[in-house]
């Protein structure tokens, strides 16, 4: 281990204090306190305290006291009282209550105390570890949560779109209304065949392994060309694209592909739409083992309010075009996944540029 | 009596065209306006000629992006009551989970809701359970 487990020992014998660093500095990093005002402070200077010792007899207040008072504001270290044997009965009291983890007998011996702290301190590992997992779980839980809310929206809502559509087809003879309402039936359709492709996307993201090759950046840009090129000229958007690379760099291209994609094609969907001169811009520059991803663009832009969430799942900041609120959610997941980071500036009808910067593998 | 007329506001297209046939088949004569974009028909609404005898449907989608249909009815409702008097706010969604159901109840201008899709029967269900009834009450 690389830092010194920290230890915290209050005691209104000096001595004790002094004869405790001594033995046990060079092992631990030893705090000492002769109050318990002293002890406070160096809990709340030093959140990461993992086992506190405590003499039971004090002039001001009892170690069971003192372990008692402590224990709401800060209840992840282990607590441990240091006593004589007069005092066993307030200690067996405090274990029972649960406010201390054990007790070492005074005069200590140093064995005492050095195995009193590796188990308080494997003690203190398994329960931050449980709460890791927990904080994991109960962010599992929400997303599930999040789920069960859009397979209704997003998936039984283009469905029963299309049902309605059915339902109104089957009483209409109207040739002009039946075509429009396939339109709008494929629209539908495509827009849940989108969220079943995203949806696919964030699992792999998610329980994917990456696959590390060296990028052919011309190779990739070419073919995110090949596919926005098309798009661009329906929609009289301008498409540009640089490459300036010097080394190579080593990813996981799958997920390079999907970042990308989803960055452009937000670029795309979010054009002004009476606007004269749209554009896209696609920058890729690597230096340095370090690949920056620029996307810019001159569209609507996204309301200051919104910008902290466009990253969450399902969030949506704009209706102009369909979405499935996975896109930049999953460009945010893959992103961490390959040590990357990413940042958005925009402002409200002048455009977004969102940058993504990834280290190679 | 006038003819009564409808908004409907969906951010879904197919929707809103979805209602506005399945209003047309009921037998239903006033106008239907459509808005895929809530602010739009806020702003609709609160320049409005109201306080007229006629009443407007007002169909109402719950899961919209930007403006939800709770945030929808918290801004309708500091519109003038000569204004909302003269609207009818039915919730529709396409999903009636409880969370929904229990958030509709608690709004006291949302007066019914549909679950989608949108269908002739549910929507003559609807209106008779608020005490209008539709002009083509045989069955099609």
């Amino acid at each position: 281990m690389s830092t010194r487990v920290k230890i915290l020992y209050l005691d209104d014998e000096l001595s004790n204090l002094v004869g405790f660093k001594a033995s046990f500095r060079m092992d631990y990093m030893v705090f000492t306190a002769s109050t318990s005002e002293e002890a406070l402070d160096h809990l709340r200077k030093h959140s990461d305290i993992r086992i506190i010792f405590c003499d039971q007899r004090m002039p001001e207040k009892t170690g069971v006291e003192f372990f008692e008072e402590i224990r709401t504001e800060f209840p992840l270290p282990i607590r441990i009282l240091l006593t004589g044997y007069t005092d066993i009965e307030a200690v067996i009291d405090a274990i029972n209550r649960g406010n201390i983890f054990r007790y070492v007998k005074k005069p200590w011996l140093d064995e005492d105390i050095i195995s009193a702290i590796e188990e308080a301190s494997k003690f203190y590992l398994a329960n931050s570890m449980l709460s890791s997992k927990n904080a994991e779980l109960q962010k599992a839980y929400n997303e599930l949560d999040k789920f069960a809310t859009s397979v209704s929206h997003d998936i039984r809502g283009p469905l029963s779109g299309v049902l309605g559509g059915i339902h109104v087809a089957q009483k209409s003879d109207d040739i002009h209304e039946l075509k429009e309402m396939l339109g709008l039936m494929e629209k539908s359709v495509n827009q849940l065949d989108e969220f079943i492709r995203s949806m696919h996307d964030y699992y792999s993201i998610r329980r994917g392994d990456l696959n590390i090759s060296v990028i052919d950046f011309d190779e990739l840009v070419k073919n995110l060309q090949d596919i926005y090129e098309i798009y661009g000229k329906v929609n009289k958007v301008h498409f540009s694209t640089t490459i300036d690379q010097e080394g190579s760099f080593r990813c996981d291209e799958l997920s390079l592909k999907l970042i990308l994609n989803n960055l452009l094609s937000n670029a795309f969907k979010y054009q002004k739409l009476d606007s004269e001169n749209k554009f896209v811009d696609l920058s890729i520059s690597v230096s340095r083992g370090v690949a920056t991803f620029r996307v810019k663009d001159n569209g609507i832009g996204i309301p200051p309010h919104h910008i902290q969430e466009v990253f969450n799942l399902f969030f949506r900041a704009s209706a102009q075009a369909p979405g499935s609120g996975f896109g930049l959610y999953n460009v945010k997941d893959a992103t961490m996944k390959l040590n990357g980071e990413i940042q958005v500036e925009s402002n409200l009808d002048e455009g977004t540029v969102v940058e993504v910067v990834i280290p190679t593998k | 009596m006038e003819d009564r007329s409808f908004i409907i506001v969906d951010d879904r297209e197919l929707d809103c065209f979805v209602a506005t046939k399945t209003i047309r088949q009921l037998g239903e004569k006033g106008s239907i306006s459509t808005f895929v974009h809530p602010h739009k028909a806020l702003e609709y609404i609160s320049k409005s000629e109201a306080g007229g005898l006629e009443q407007t449907i007002l169909l109402l989608d719950i899961i919209m992006p930007i403006m939800n249909g709770f945030q929808f009815v918290a801004e309708f409702n500091k519109l003038p009551e000569h204004i909302r008097n003269s609207y009818y706010v039915i919730a529709i969604t396409s999903s009636m989970n409880k969370k929904y159901i229990n958030m509709v109840n608690e709004f006291e201008t949302i007066k019914g809701m549909i679950e989608k899709p949108i269908t002739t029967a549910k929507f003559r269900d609807l209106l008779s359970n608020i005490g209008l009834s539709a002009p083509n009450s045989v069955k099609a």
